[in-house]
């Protein structure tokens, strides 16, 4: 297993697990598990508090420079784990149906999962100092290294502007939808 | 603040906001449709009920959906449409009485759901719960085709449990492989089946001469007889098992499974 990618490896494994539970669901069903059911509801639930995490503790550990629970790069790793499960298990949810707002908020997971596998290669292309690179011949090539990688983190800059208010999208369509799904299905009487 | 947290971004908080305002907005104006799994049945009945002929003329939510803590429930709003169903289980009559009566906790969501297109079904029952188990293409086929007409508990109980109750009329072997189907085809389809000839062995004397499903089976694959080929006659047989019934020498296969004299 490569160690850079390790993240990837163990994403791989909880998706094999999930499917194989799920598989075992829809064997029984016949079809594809109800979103209402027992285990379609589950992996909703479930699929939306990982990416509520993705979305939460990555950041919330970026900015506690005061307290060292844990190395940044093992964070960055659990984002992206639960940034590749949680998404899943939110797709296994929707039944393959992707009416109105619950589509919209399946769109966005999409999209922002998309958006984030961007800023992953973004976020490794760029050097966190001018020495990351190797040893300077001159002052030339310094200056050429301390250009790129300011338009690297300009790109980054960007991107993060555009991420988080997606994330943000995606979080209030699929918090709406959860509120109308308590609403008409799981509180109706 | 110093370093503030990555995902309280001003322009995710606004972003958010915006979305907050255009999903309100849009329920405001339109009504809850948005949040609609799918569109409602469009089936038309011969008379009106509750003032539409169809489920899909419903345009309020809440003709269906009271709020959750509102003193009606959603059987209330369905029985309020279909007074029909109402009468029955106000006398206590006719098939829905009957069906409350057995379950524990009978709601009509329980069996009918909507919002799974204009041709989409509006009965879902859990067959599994029931003798005759919904396998292969019987699971897809509509209700009433194994209960047609059926408004009681004892007519939907009396449908036919064996292959033959349903499908004696597209038997194009005409009975010659007898009544049990699922010896060779299964539930899936008619087609694949798996003729298996395990009991006896298909080519028994077929190095000497060839056999048919006649040869063993003239009355119909029901049955079967060795008399007729090589020295196989009740006599002869007769003559070789001094002391057996007349009905046993007719079973050959009971003690000679193989087809041979020392099986």
């Amino acid at each position: 297993m490569s160690e850079r990618h390790r993240e990837l490896w163990y994403a791989l494994i909880a998706i094999v697990v999930i499917t194989a539970i799920y598989a075992v669901a829809y064997r029984q069903a016949g079809s594809f598990p109800k979103a209402s059911g027992l285990v379609g509801h589950g992996i909703g639930i479930l699929g939306f508090v990982l990416i509520l995490m993705t979305e939460t503790l990555y950041s919330i550990r970026k900015r506690l420079t005061d307290v060292k629970w844990g190395r940044m790069a093992s964070w960055l790793r659990f984002h992206i784990f639960t940034g590749l499960v949680g998404p899943y298990m939110v797709l296994l949810h929707t039944s393959m149906r992707f009416g109105r707002l619950a589509g919209v908020a399946m769109l966005m997971t999409v999209v922002v999962v998309v958006s984030g596998v961007v800023g992953r290669y973004i976020y490794t292309r760029v050097p966190r100092t001018v020495e990351d690179t190797l040893p300077a011949a001159s002052v030339v090539v310094v200056d050429q290294r301390a250009q790129r990688l300011a338009a690297r983190r300009g790109a980054l800059a960007t991107w993060r502007a555009v991420h988080v208010p997606l994330t943000w999208v995606l979080i209030i369509t699929a918090l709406a939808h959860a509120v109308a799904a308590l609403y008409y299905v799981t509180l109706a009487r | 603040m110093k370093h503030p947290l990555g995902f309280l971004s001003v322009s995710g908080i606004a972003l958010a906001g915006v979305a907050f305002v255009v999903i309100m907005g849009w329920t405001l104006i339109r009504g809850p449709v948005l949040f609609s799994p799918g569109t409602l049945n469009a089936k038309t009945t011969t008379q009106s009920l509750g003032g539409v002929a169809t489920h899909a003329q419903l345009t309020n939510c809440g003709a269906c959906h009271p709020a959750p803590w509102s003193s009606q429930t959603m059987a209330d709003r369905c029985l309020g449409c279909h007074t029909d169903v109402a009468t029955q289980m106000k006398t206590n009559s006719g098939f829905h009485a009957q069906l409350a009566g057995r379950l524990s906790s009978p709601t009509c969501r329980g069996c009918h759901t909507e919002h799974h297109g204009p041709n989409g079904r509006l009965t879902f029952v859990d067959h599994s719960k029931f003798p005759f188990k919904l396998t292969g293409a019987h699971a897809s086929v509509a209700c009433n085709l194994c209960h047609p007409n059926a408004v009681s508990v004892q007519q939907f109980r009396s449908a036919p449990q064996t292959c033959y109750g349903c499908h004696a009329n597209v038997d194009k072997h005409h009975g010659t492989f007898g009544k049990s189907c699922d010896q060779c085809h299964s539930t899936s389809s008619w087609a694949g089946a798996k003729f298996d000839h395990a009991i006896f062995p298909l080519n028994h004397g077929a190095d000497q001469q060839t056999a048919t499903c006649q040869t063993c089976h003239p009355n119909g694959t029901g049955t079967y007889t060795c008399f007729g080929c090589h020295f196989h006659t009740p006599a002869s047989v007769q003559s070789q098992h001094e002391g057996r019934s007349a009905s046993q020498l007719t079973d050959c296969i009971r003690c000679h499974p193989g087809g041979r004299q020392g099986d």
